[in-house]
């Protein structure tokens, strides 16, 4: 199947119509475990955008000469690598945010997301189609994260990035919480489906 | 008594799935209905507990005395999957009805975070010995059996009740799993 879509179209798609947190779903366990702090939930976005272009890119490079039959382990191994130079790197530069993180950055290796988009679109595109297409997907995924961080972080515990906006006295700190992670994401979920639903009947009575 | 405690608190206390947030995509995938939550629940017990014991003899008896721990994400990870295949073939040979319980569900079972991360937390994060290895992995497995089997019975009950057209799906299981976690915070104060 030769995909015949633009560079931007690629690229958009990530973002807005098949954002991999809010439409598709796909890597849900650091959704829910590194949002309670937006700078944690950037952090996490950047490893993912980073491993996710790279491994498009040389899952693509590698496609032809791939025997379909150890495909998986080949890309896992492929993402592993990646996963480990970027745990070395900010366990080197960053130590705080890879502290914070802590198992989630290893368990970059299985986000659905990654090992999804190399079975769906880098085993089948160009190099720099996969670039696109990582970069979309990443930067969707981060912002889907990082718009869950926000909620929870000013809603648990008072703060944004680090600044006090809401008083001690004030703070739902469930929602800061294991438990409250479940309750925002859901709330924002059915949110964004109801946007979905609105804008696909309008479009119903356009057409 | 020491294992009692691990056990309860991981089971119960830090719960893999509600306060853990390990295996969610097939805590919501695969919670649909109660027998499949079961069979998903037994296959995930299976391989989270001696894939834990294999990672653990792998970590201390090669990867430590070699000072390579740096790697042990690739090579948990490789074992998981041939460890899942294996497990596969095995099953497929000698227990055809075993097989049709849990076949669909094991290659799934490579990608659940759950495996990976208990491998890696019982080794790295926490140094325990094979005992306590084999008693944490097997209690959070339980626990994620146990979990999965409890909100297949609410979702199956879902069924029933009218939800806002929205709230469908993924949303009200989210929010069904928040009210379960509230009610496992409570055992936080046992231990």
């Amino acid at each position: 199947m030769k995909n015949k879509k633009s560079f931007g179209e690629i690229f958009t798609t990530g973002i807005l119509k098949q954002n991999p947190t809010f439409v598709q779903f796909l890597g849900m366990c650091p959704t829910l475990a590194v949002t309670s702090k937006v700078e944690n939930a950037l952090g996490m976005g950047a490893g993912v955008i980073f491993v996710l272009v790279m491994s498009n890119f040389i899952i693509s490079l590698i496609r032809n000469f791939v025997p379909d039959e150890v495909r998986i382990p080949i890309y896992i191994v492929v993402i592993a690598s990646l996963v480990t130079i970027l745990e070395m790197s900010m366990n080197a530069f960053m130590p705080d945010l890879a502290a914070a993180l802590g198992t989630f950055l290893k368990l970059i290796v299985v986000n659905c997301l990654i090992l999804g988009r190399a079975e769906a679109f880098a085993a089948k595109n160009s190099p720099v189609k996969s670039i696109a297409d990582g970069l979309g997907m990443g930067i969707g995924f981060t912002l889907g994260i990082s718009f869950i961080a926000v909620f929870r972080e000013v809603l648990g515990s008072g703060t944004i990035l680090g600044f006090e906006v809401i008083p001690a006295d004030f703070q739902l700190s469930i929602l800061g919480g294991p438990a409250g992670a479940f309750l925002v994401f859901g709330i924002l979920v059915a949110q964004v489906t109801k946007l979905r639903m609105i804008k696909a009947k309008k479009a119903e009575v356009n057409a | 008594m020491e294992y009692i405690a691990l056990a309860f608190s991981a089971i119960f206390v830090s719960n893999v799935v509600l306060s853990q947030f390990y295996g969610l995509c097939p805590f919501l995938g695969v919670s649909t209905k109660k027998s499949s939550a079961l069979s998903m629940g037994m296959a995930v017990t299976f391989v989270i507990t001696l894939s834990s014991m294999i990672a653990w003899a792998i970590d201390t008896y090669i990867l430590l005395p070699n000072d390579i721990r740096y790697l042990n994400t690739i090579v948990f990870i490789l074992v998981i999957a041939a460890f899942v295949q294996l497990v596969e073939m095995v099953i497929k040979k000698f227990s055809p009805p075993i097989y049709q319980a849990l076949g669909v569900y094991l290659p799934l079972i490579t990608t659940n975070c759950a495996v990976l991360g208990v491998a890696i937390d019982a080794t790295q994060k926490y140094n325990y010995s094979f005992g306590s290895t084999v008693v944490y992995a097997l209690a959070i497995s339980l626990g994620y059996a146990l979990i999965i089997f409890l909100f297949s019975a609410i979702r199956e009950e879902m069924d029933a009740y009218q939800i806002p057209e929205n709230y469908k799906g993924i949303s009200i299981a989210l929010i069904s799993a928040f009210i379960m976690a509230m009610a496992f915070m409570g055992f936080g104060g046992m231990v």
